[in-house]
């Protein structure tokens, strides 16, 4: 069970703005998040990333893992006072199956123009895992460098997005992506881990929030296994700008402008103002399109259930 | 990565045409499709509360939603600010009327909307969205079958039965789900963490209701029942709604339109228009003529024909620059955006005019304070345009109609009355008619012509120009004949009122100190600003109104003469000679009405009773050898013109400000014990006045002597630190009070110049040069003091009374300055004229200063004043 956040802007933000200085930043929700299923113990200290992707356009985005906590970094707290970006990825980790605290089992992982992150787990992953893996085509098998379900379900969601693109170029060679086809081979990848795992048996319940951008669209879901619980938290929160108030330094969601000009998505708040934030209703797909604008989509499978209960918070 | 790279520079057409800093207050028109919308600037309103998300109407007031969650509400007559109506935290994003019920909708980023009662602005009831709903960016009322319809940041659609509220309602239900809406997490915000009511924008008039908290008062609440949801009814935020023939239309961040059919007492889906291609936000949907309009984030406009649900057309409207808003208005669609720019496309979709130009292309670039994000239009011709700013524009896009001076001004029958006197007084503004000041000659003849013109359209029975001493501006004469006799000549046996007033103005000054445009009447914040505006162009043209609409009315008792002279800011030259030489033409005048004084502060109505008078003098001390010379080489040796002229000024007033002249206040009729705490008691009652009651005689009641300026220069160098000048000079006025003589008083300061300067010289050793003394004293206006118990002045003091709905009279004040006109004129006229001098200004208008303004409803409700006062002067004047 982890904590991420996502952040998309038309124009760049100091990484401090997102990651350390908001009330409930995601360094905070490294060691005291409110708002996690298991609540055993508020820490998701083994590890964390951020990828972010600079100005030039349509080139790579650069990731930085660690797997020291996020709240202990002390080269976290110096990049973030000095990088700025318009689309960045941020996740802190906690592990949750047998998987190594490693770097490479940090999220989030990039392949090409595309970056990846997850928080929750595929339930009884170690059944699929062999199946999953026989699927993928060499150029993507050989890509996986750590032994996450979360980098797994990214080969997967590679593998779709390569069987449904037409033309000749190598998926690391596209330099983008349109926001219905990444969404497209999104679902088809929930699809088919929900089938494998149906093949396998598995009754215990997944939770797959997955975010994936080609640094100009960002698609991400909440999505959990069952019909009647809620998925892992997943919030947004949209206006103008997000900056703090130069009275109380709190951090707010400006909307000045009619207009979304900046987009978060996190597993938590990252403040604690209320009508600034949303959540996404469980099993839903949400969309942020390079021009900023927000689209939800209802993930209609066996698990989708209008009558769901919807707690507020 | 940014996407500004989406816009690369010189692809903006719209953007590369604007007119880079043209304000939004003065659009330029510039050629090139006939321009048929012509739009008149009204007025600019500023609050504080961020930027303004919605705007709506009623009949008596325009609404602005801002982005703090305040509501203001504005007059319509006045433009005034009446109430800020806390409403939602998150910002007020949407806002719509049912005019018929007489209630204003809000919708806010907290979920809710709350109904406003239009008249008393007071909170109704309130509607919480379903759970999760996020702002209610749209809101759309169907009146007949009482439906309130929502479009949602969650993508949903939601209604709410208007009409069965209280029968569907169950207050138990209503609390058991507000209380299950209770956050943890935000409940557990950290101590310090602001104040809940804080709410984004600017703080001050911010209000919300940050949790779930009851309603203050007992406010009805009522939630949103999930039947009455259609969740996911786009795939982005819902963020426009429009109504047409029964039809809901939603258009949403998907960009995608869609159709609604009323269905039992709720909506269901209709075949959509055809599916939107593209990544572009629809902002905002009008329908019009058969047609839907559909404002897109692309920077174009769709538009559908609603039978075939096909696209018609795109027009490209602001460039790349999002669309935010559209309007029906005045037979066209007005659209606005991010660009700044607000232009209207007629029913052929061929653009017809522009009522802002786009602002600069960094604006148009990045969204931002220059972005127009809301419009509403009223069936009288109003335009109202919210801006990202926080500020509102009002502008008049009635055309000919409003600034046309019709077959029917009146107070009470024309509905545009009042906007037809602002216009007919933005024209007359722009003629620069500076009097004194030769090359604006012809401007203040042109300024003459056109009050002329004006009175004639206004149905004088005569109007003309009148002159006598060459050299001078005209005065402008008009009558309105009795109503019972209209066109009866005058003779000078004829009761008649007599109207005073002047068009000249005091030139500019320093344009840089003003806001606007000094010739150009702006209209911000309730308030007319240009040079003349209160002094006195705008309180002469409410005076001509109100006789008008007597007239227009059949109401006029007596026969009302205007004498509207250009030359007061020059000392009336000419006024008396022309007067005179045309007596016949202003009858017997029982009353000399005139407006050219303000009120004590700028909260309470005032009515002036007296004047001081003044005399103005000039001092010149020169040595008889005529030319500079060096300090260093002549300084010890020679007599020295400006230091005499200094010891002859220290002679004038004591350090306390006590004239010193000998005799000089022998006149001065003694301060009775009571004037004192009358003094007293008008600070009290002018609140808003901050002066001591000894400061008030001193400056109403007492004569006084000041210093203008002295000055060397007519000599060579008047900068050179080393020269001792040939000559001096200083200008000095007196201001005198009852019962001074302006005569005696001139001579008394003659005689104490001459004493003090002559034992000056006397006491000077025998230097190699004399000094000597010329001195002018020129008597300019007698003091005017009038019986404010007079009939007259109980009469104007009722008309206030009544106009401004007052408790008690208005206040009784006196003036520091002088007109020379009046006493003259009374004195003229007498035995039978009274004058009575009607403030319409208030202390803060800035007359001769920098950004002269009058308040508009100052401005019409002296109009009133007038026409209250001279409906019944008849009566009045027989007591």
């Amino acid at each position: 069970m982890c904590r991420f956040l996502l952040y998309k802007s038309n124009s760049p933000i100091l990484l401090a703005d997102l990651l350390t200085r908001p009330a409930h930043s995601i360094i905070m929700q490294s060691f005291n998040c409110k708002l996690r299923l298991d609540l055993r113990r508020p820490m998701n200290g083994d590890g964390f990333g951020i990828g972010w992707y600079d100005e030039e356009p349509q080139t790579p985005g650069c990731i930085f893992t660690s797997t020291l906590p996020a709240w202990s970094n002390l080269n976290l707290q110096r990049l973030a006072e000095k990088i700025k970006s318009a689309l960045v990825f941020a996740h802190v980790r906690a592990t949750t199956g047998e998987t190594a605290t490693a770097e490479s089992n940090c999220h989030p992982w990039q392949y090409g123009n595309l970056m990846w992150m997850h928080n929750g787990d595929i339930a009884g992953f170690e059944k699929i895992k062999r199946r999953l893996q026989n699927s993928l085509s060499e150029e993507i098998y050989l890509s996986i460098q750590g032994t996450t379900d979360s980098e797994h379900a990214f080969a997967l969601f590679l593998n779709k997005l390569k069987q449904s693109a037409s033309g000749g170029k190598a998926l690391r060679d596209r330099t983008e992506f349109s926001f219905q086809e990444l969404r497209i081979a999104m679902l088809a990848t929930i699809a088919q881990i929900n089938e494998w795992l149906d093949d396998a048996g598995v009754t215990d319940t997944s939770l797959m929030n997955f975010a994936v951008t080609d640094g100009q669209s960002v698609v991400c879901t909440r999505y959990i296994t069952s019909s009647e619980k809620e998925g892992a938290s997943l919030f947004y929160s949209s206006g103008s700008e997000f900056r703090s108030d130069a009275e109380s330094g709190q951090y707010r969601m400006i909307k000045a402008n009619k207009r979304e000009d900046v987009v978060v998505v996190a597993s938590e708040p990252l403040t604690f103002e209320r009508t600034d934030w949303m959540v996404i209703p469980t099993n839903t797909l949400l969309v942020i399109t390079p021009k900023l604008n927000v689209h939800l989509h209802p993930i209609h499978d066996k698990y989708w259930n209008p009558m769901r209960h919807q707690s507020t918070v | 990565m940014a996407l500004s790279h989406h816009y690369s520079a010189g692809d903006d057409d719209s953007v590369a045409e604007s007119s880079v800093g043209s304000s939004p207050a003065l659009p330029q028109h510039q050629g090139e499709a006939p321009e048929t919308f012509q739009a008149q600037h009204m007025q600019t309103l500023a609050a504080r509360g961020g930027a303004v998300l919605a705007v709506a109407y009623s009949a008596s007031y325009i609404f602005s939603g801002t982005q703090g969650g305040a509501i203001h509400a504005w007059r319509r007559d006045t433009f005034r600010l009446a109430r800020t109506l806390p409403a939602h935290a998150g910002g007020c994003h949407s806002l719509a009327v049912d005019a018929a019920g007489g209630i204003l909708y809000s919708g806010g980023g907290d979920g809710r909307v709350r109904a406003w009662d239009m008249r008393r602005l007071q909170c109704l009831f309130v509607v919480h969205a379903g759970v999760n709903s996020g702002a209610v960016l749209a809101l759309a009322v169907l009146p007949g079958p009482g439906l309130l319809v929502l479009g949602c940041q969650n993508t949903s659609l939601q209604w709410f039965d208007v009409r069965a509220r209280d029968a569907a309602a169950n207050r138990d239900e209503v609390r058991r789900e507000l209380a299950a809406r209770q956050s943890r997490f935000f409940a557990a915000k950290p101590s310090g963490s602001g104040s809940p009511r804080r709410s984004g924008g600017s703080s001050g008039s911010d209000s919300g209701h940050e949790e779930e908290e009851e309603e203050e008062g007992g406010t009805e609440e009522f939630v949103i029942a999930q039947q009455n949801t259609i969740a996911f009814a786009h795939s982005g935020y819902v963020y426009s709604l429009a109504v047409d023939g029964g039809v809901v239309y939603s258009g949403g961040s998907d960009g995608v339109v869609r159709a609604w059919r009323l269905a039992g007492r709720g909506l269901a889906p209709m075949a959509g228009l055809e599916p939107a291609t593209g990544d572009a936000c629809v902002h905002a949907l009008v329908a019009d003529d058969g047609l839907l309009y559909a404002a897109l984030q692309s920077g174009g406009i769709d538009v559908w024909d609603v039978e075939t649900r096909q696209r018609v057309r795109t027009l490209p409207a602001h460039g790349r620059a999002n669309v935010f808003a559209l309007a029906r208005c005045h037979g066209a669609v007005v659209s606005a955006g991010a660009d700044g720019a607000v232009r209207a496309w007629g029913r052929d979709q061929q653009p017809v005019g522009w009522v802002a130009r786009p602002t600069t292309r960094s604006a148009a670039l990045n969204p931002s304070a220059d972005s127009v994000l809301a419009l509403a239009a009223a069936p009288d011709g109003v335009l109202i345009v919210g801006r990202a700013d926080g500020s509102v524009g009002v502008w008049d896009v009635a055309g000919e109609e409003a600034a046309a001076l019709p077959a029917a001004v009146g107070s009470a029958e024309d509905p545009l009355a009042d906007r037809r006197l602002v216009a007919t007084l933005a024209q007359w503004i722009r003629f620069r008619s500076v009097s004194g000041v030769a090359e604006l000659q012809p401007e203040c003849r042109r300024a003459a012509r056109f009050l002329r013109d004006t009175a004639l359209r206004l149905g004088a029975s005569d109007a003309r120009l009148i002159s006598s001493t060459a050299g001078t501006n005209p005065i402008v004469y008009a009558r309105f004949g009795a109503s019972d006799d209209q066109s009866r000549e005058l003779d000078q046996t004829t009761e008649s009122i007599f109207v005073y007033g002047h068009y000249d103005v005091m030139p500019a000054g320093d344009a840089a100190r003003w806001l606007s445009a000094p010739f150009e009447l702006s209209g911000r914040d309730g308030r007319l600003y240009a040079r003349g505006a209160t002094d006195n162009k705008g309180p002469v043209l409410a005076t001509l109104f109100a006789v008008a609409a007597l007239a227009r009315s059949k109401q006029l008792p007596l026969p009302v003469v205007f004498c509207i002279e250009g030359e007061e800011e020059s000392g009336s030259a000419g006024l008396h000679a022309a007067v005179a030489a045309h007596r016949a033409l202003f009858g017997r005048p029982r009353v000399v009405l005139l407006s050219s004084s303000y009120w004590l502060g700028d909260a309470t109505p005032c009515l002036t009773y007296g004047m001081r008078g003044s005399i103005r003098a000039s001092l010149r001390v020169e040595s008889e050898r005529q030319r500079d010379v060096h300090s260093g080489v002549w300084g010890g040796a020679v007599a020295e013109p400006l230091a005499a002229l200094a010891h002859v000024l220290a002679a004038l007033v004591s350090p306390a400000g006590d004239v010193l002249v000998p005799g000089f206040s022998d006149a001065v009729r003694p301060v009775a014990p009571g004037e004192r705490d009358a003094m007293a008691r008008l600070i009290q009652s002018a609140p808003d006045h901050h002066h001591s009651p000894d400061a008030l005689l001193r400056r109403w009641r007492l004569p006084a002597l000041s210093v203008h300026h002295v000055d060397v220069s007519t000599v060579a160098a008047p900068g050179n630190a080393t020269l001792v000048p040939a000559a001096a000079h200083a200008a000095l006025s007196v201001r005198v009070v009852p019962d001074q003589s302006l005569e005696d008083v001139a001579e008394l300061l003659r005689a104490h110049v001459t004493r003090v300067f002559n034992a000056y010289t006397r006491e000077q050793p025998l230097l190699g040069d004399a000094l000597h003394l010329s001195l002018d004293v020129t008597p300019v206006a007698n003091w005017w003091l009038a019986d404010p118990n007079a009939p007259v002045f109980r009469a104007a003091a009722r008309a206030i009374r009544e106009e401004w709905n007052m408790d008690s009279d208005p206040l009784l004040i006196r003036e520091g300055g002088s007109i020379p006109a009046v006493p003259w004129l009374e004195a003229f006229f007498a035995p039978d004229a009274v004058v009575v001098n009607l403030p319409m200004g208030q202390a803060s208008d800035n007359a001769h200063l920098d950004n002269e303004r009058i308040s508009l409803e100052n401005l019409l409700r002296g109009r009133q004043v007038v026409w209250r006062l001279l409906k019944d002067i008849k009566s009045v004047l027989e007591e």
